[in-house]
């Protein structure tokens, strides 16, 4: 069997996907980074070696994701594409004519919008993550829930609170004030899903038209809430795709399945995890910037490094 | 005598001026370094929390001159056109590091207001060499130094062969941009455009996508009439930029910047009507540069895609 596999290194979670020669998704794997980007993907790829069938031919590997070069140098990856080409390829998939696809992850969150099958714009959150996932689960965690719970919770509301969504900071001090004033859970968490989607909607869509068919992924997708939310604030269809939470993994795949003309792949194999792969970091003295230079050994070579302002320690 | 000038701000727009200027009156320039990590570092505790990036590494370029020279160059640039203003914190920027800054050498701080006309500018030039010299001739010879040098500095960035980025050094800095690349506008405050450590290497990472940057220096001198008067010379760029056929906008602007949100209206409202798709990068403190790089990254394969030179799509 011939599959291409696609990483996708993300800030909170690291996802894979594998898919056949006809693009069908064979397996997939969503796991936490948990701080160790490179134990993630050495531990994940061991994971997938085990659940595709034994003695499979990997034809090509994408990586995307904030730790995209990391996870191409340690894997060997063919292709390395930003999430957001990533993304819309794997919308396109699901959903051909998809005119709008919204993504909010661990940390930023995207909105790209598509014209016959071609990205025409795209926006990301810049300099805030408020409205993120990272927020919910904090929220979730002081709350004492698991995200898919307080998503159950969220569509029990039938008059929701409002949040002020601005700053994820602020937003807590108001479900404490609102908390205190008595008002019932199920109520605050909707708004607190509201509040999410308002800033989402002004931060990035301001002046752009969100035209269905709207796909819905990644992490936060899962939460019933936010998806209510979305679909009130937009009075349209939300289509949540299966595999919502990979979409990026999966597009990472398809690209290189795309890219697989007829040259072999520099996958190292799914036993690289068994490499003695080590990370370190010194500061550069060539110049006042002092850039904090990482470099990735694989059994004692060097890899890959980055992390220079310059291309001097990037040219290896 | 050695005059300091800060590598910030009116430095990426002025300096052939003043540079030939006070060279004709026989005095020391020193530029102060290209901005790294120290800049902002020594800056920091003299600019209040709200100034954007740009001011806060104008006071840290300051501070690299304190001690230094004998005069540090600070204008007030207050209008460009008549019925036109500019940000309070350009405006007041002598006062502001007068006020905290105790150990600053004197200012060199003209009140910079072209809505006079000529007249205006050459009696603040006097005032500006009123120190170091009395005599009218030398005076009046600095002046037209000034005027050709800032003329033949712009007609030098139209054809390419020179960048705000290397105005201090002899010979330009060669074109940065692949002549047969996709042509975008790149369009922002020079200051934000042309100091590769404020925008994380923005143009040299555009150039290694394939990108033809077209920034309002290479595309000549627009008239800015407006209330923000900076701000619409670059509405004006981009207007001439769409004329020319750009495939994309990017906006380059800094973080809790006013007039520039102005800018970003305008622009949104050019790509609404033209069909030309725009992003909106905007420069703040933080280090990280995987956003940056992952939106350049994006924009380009957007551009490839609708141009349908994609290979597959």
């Amino acid at each position: 069997m011939e599959v291409f596999l696609g990483i996708d290194v993300g800030s909170v979670t690291t996802k894979f996907a594998a898919v056949d020669e006809e693009g069908r998704l064979l397996t997939s794997l969503y796991r936490r980074t948990g701080g160790e980007p490179i134990q993630a993907v050495c531990e994940g790829l061991a994971q997938m070696g085990k659940q595709l069938p034994a003695g499979v031919r990997v034809l090509g590997v994408g990586t995307t994701g904030s730790g995209r070069q990391l996870a191409a140098a340690i894997v060997g990856a063919d292709v390395v594409k930003n999430e957001i080409t990533a993304h819309a390829i794997a919308a396109l998939h699901f959903v051909p004519d998809v005119r709008t696809v919204i993504d909010i992850g661990g940390q930023d969150s995207k909105l790209i919008l598509l014209r016959n099958g071609i990205v025409v714009d795209f926006a990301m959150n810049s300099v805030c993550a408020a409205g993120t996932g990272s927020f919910l689960e904090h929220q979730a965690y002081r709350l004492g829930m698991t995200v898919e719970e307080l998503g159950q919770r969220a569509l029990r509301s039938n008059h929701p609170v409002r949040i002020a969504g601005r700053c994820t900071v602020f937003a807590e001090s108001d479900m404490v004030h609102k908390q205190q004033m008595g008002h019932p859970m199920d109520d605050i968490i909707y708004g607190l899903c509201q509040a999410l989607v308002r800033n989402y909607l002004n931060n990035l869509a301001l002046g752009k038209t969100l035209e269905p068919p709207i796909v819905f992924q990644g992490g936060v997708a899962a939460n019933a809430g936010v998806v209510r939310a979305f679909r009130e604030a937009l009075e349209t269809e939300i289509i949540v795709p299966p595999h919502h939470e990979v979409m990026g993994a999966l597009g990472a795949a398809l690209l290189a399945r795309e890219w697989s003309d007829s040259q072999p792949s520099r996958f190292k194999g799914f036993d690289v995890a068994q490499a003695e792969i080590q990370a370190t970091s010194f500061e550069c003295r060539a110049c006042p910037n002092l850039c904090e230079i990482a470099q990735i050994r694989m059994d004692g070579r060097i890899v890959a490094r980055w992390g220079g302002r310059c291309d001097r320690w990037e040219v290896m | 005598m050695r005059i300091g000038v800060p590598r910030a701000l009116s430095f990426f727009r002025f300096h052939p001026a003043w540079a030939a200027f006070f060279d004709r009156l026989g005095l020391e320039l020193v530029v102060s370094p290209p901005t790294n990590r120290a800049t902002l570092e020594a800056g920091l505790p003299y600019a209040v929390a709200e100034s954007c990036l740009p001011i806060k590494l104008f006071y840290g370029h300051v501070r690299a001159l304190v001690g230094q020279v004998d005069y540090v160059l600070a204008p007030s640039i207050r209008r460009l056109a008549p019925g036109s203003t500019n940000c309070a914190r350009l405006i007041g920027l002598p006062d502001l590091l007068q006020a905290t800054m105790p150990d600053l050498p004197p200012l060199i701080a003209p009140d910079i207001d072209l809505s006079q006309g000529l007249s205006a500018l050459i009696s603040l030039l006097l005032e500006a060499g009123a120190p170091f010299t009395l005599n009218p001739l030398t005076l009046r010879e600095a002046v037209m130094a000034a005027r050709d040098a800032y003329q033949a500095a712009r007609q030098a960035m139209m054809e390419g062969r020179l960048t705000p980025a290397g105005f201090d050094r002899p010979g330009g800095d060669g074109p940065l941009w692949p002549a047969d690349g996709i042509p975008v506008a790149v369009v922002g405050h020079p200051y934000n455009l042309y100091d590769p450590f404020i925008n994380h290497q923005l143009l040299n990472r555009l150039a290694r996508l394939g990108v033809n940057a077209l920034t309002p220096e290479r595309l000549g001198p627009q008239p800015g009439d407006d209330y923000w008067a900076f701000e619409y010379e670059l509405v004006g760029a981009t207007r001439r930029a769409l004329e020319r056929g750009v495939k994309g906008l990017i906006a380059v602007v800094a973080f809790g910047c006013g007039p520039d949100a102005v800018l970003v209206d305008e622009l949104q409202q050019m790509s609404r009507e033209r069909g030309v798709p725009l992003m909106v990068l905007v420069l703040d403190e933080h280090g990280g540069e995987a956003g940056l790089v992952t939106r350049l990254e994006a924009f380009v394969d957007m551009l490839h895609w609708r141009s349908a030179k994609w290979k597959s799509f």
